[in-house]
C-alpha cells in the first residue's frame, strides 16, 4: 500500500480519460501562443523601422523647438512600444516552449513554470491596464479642475 | 488510497501549486476583460448619446456637400462601432476562459479547465488575426 501511495504521489502523469484531448487543447494554445508572440515581435521591430525610415515632417511656424519636442515624444513612445512588445514576446514565448516541453516530457514543474509565465504576461497587461486608468482620471480630474477655475 | 480521487489535470495532480498559477492566470485575465467591457461600455454610450453630433461635425469640417459628408461621418462611425464590437467579441473569450479557470480551481474540474484552455486558444487566434493585420498596415507605410 505505502509502495503505491509513494508511486502515485511522485507520479505526475497517468493516463486519465481526459489526457488526450487536455493535452492536445495545451499544445494547440501553446502553438497559437507562439506565433502571437513572433507577430507581436515582428510588430515591434516593424514599428521601430517605420520611425527610422520614415521622414519626420518640420514645423517651421514656431522655430525648431516645436520640431524637436514632437520628435522627442514619438521616439519615446516608439521605444517605450518596442520594449513592450519584447517583454510580451518574451513571456508568451518562454509559456509556449515550457508548456510543450512539459506536455512533452511529462513534467509537472515544468508545467507550472509555463502557466508561471502566462499569469505573468497578464499581470503586466493588467499593471499597465491600471497605470493607464489612473493616468486617464488623473488628467480629467486636472482638465474638470481647470474648466473650473478658468 | 486517498489520492486515487484526487482532481487530475489530463492526468497530472491539480496540486497546490498548479492552482495558485492558473488562479493567478483566471484573476489578471478576468480584471483586463473587465476594463475592457468598462471602456467598451463608456464608448457604447458616448457613441449612442453623441454618435449622430459627430457625424454632423464630420460633415461641417469637410469640404464636401452636408449630405455625402454626413454619410460619411456615419460611415466612420458604424466603422468604429464595428471595432468596438470586435474588440468585445475578443476579449469575451478571455472572460470567458477565466470564468471556467476559476471554476476549474475551485472545484478542481478538468473539463472546465480543458475548456477554459479553449477560450484562451480563440482568443489567442482572434489576436493573430488581428496583429497580422497590424503588420500588414505597418508594411504598408514603411513603402
Amino acid at each position: 500500500m505505502q509502495e503505491y501511495q509513494q508511486e502515485n504521489q511522485t507520479s505526475i502523469f497517468d493516463n486519465g480519460q481526459l489526457d488526450v484531448q487536455e493535452k492536445s487543447a495545451v499544445l494547440k494554445l501553446s502553438g497559437n501562443v507562439k506565433i502571437f508572440a513572433i507577430l507581436l515581435l515582428v510588430n515591434g521591430v516593424l514599428g521601430l523601422l517605420a520611425y527610422f525610415t520614415t521622414r519626420q515632417e518640420v514645423i517651421v511656424a514656431e522655430g525648431f523647438a516645436t520640431s524637436i519636442i514632437n520628435s522627442q515624444n514619438n521616439i519615446v513612445a516608439t521605444l517605450i512600444g518596442f520594449l513592450l512588445n519584447v517583454l510580451f514576446f518574451y513571456f508568451l514565448y518562454r509559456f509556449s516552449t515550457s508548456s510543450k516541453k512539459a506536455i512533452e516530457g511529462l513534467d509537472q514543474s515544468e508545467l507550472n513554470i509555463s502557466f508561471n509565465y502566462l499569469g505573468t504576461y497578464f499581470k503586466i497587461i493588467g499593471v499597465l491596464l491600471i497605470l493607464g486608468l489612473i493616468i486617464f482620471i488623473f488628467s480629467f480630474l486636472l482638465f474638470g479642475l481647470g474648466r473650473l477655475v478658468a | 488510497m486517498d489520492n486515487q480521487h484526487e482532481p487530475t489535470l489530463f492526468g497530472l495532480k491539480f496540486d497546490d501549486s498548479t492552482r495558485a498559477e492558473i488562479k493567478s492566470i483566471a484573476t489578471w485575465s478576468a480584471f483586463i476583460s473587465y476594463t475592457v467591457f468598462g471602456f467598451l461600455f463608456l464608448i457604447f454610450l458616448i457613441l449612442i448619446l453623441s454618435g449622430s453630433q459627430i457625424a454632423r461635425q464630420f460633415g461641417a469640417l469637410s469640404d464636401a456637400d452636408a449630405t455625402s459628408a454626413t454619410m460619411a461621418g456615419t460611415f466612420i462611425v458604424l466603422i468604429f462601432g464595428f471595432f468596438m464590437a470586435v474588440l468585445g467579441v475578443w476579449f469575451y473569450f478571455l472572460f470567458k476562459s477565466s470564468r471556467l479557470f476559476k471554476k476549474a480551481v475551485s472545484t478542481g474540474d478538468v473539463f472546465s479547465f480543458g475548456e477554459g484552455v479553449k477560450a484562451m486558444n480563440v482568443f489567442f487566434i482572434f489576436g493573430i488575426v488581428l496583429m497580422v493585420l497590424s503588420v500588414l498596415g505597418s508594411i504598408s507605410s514603411l513603402f
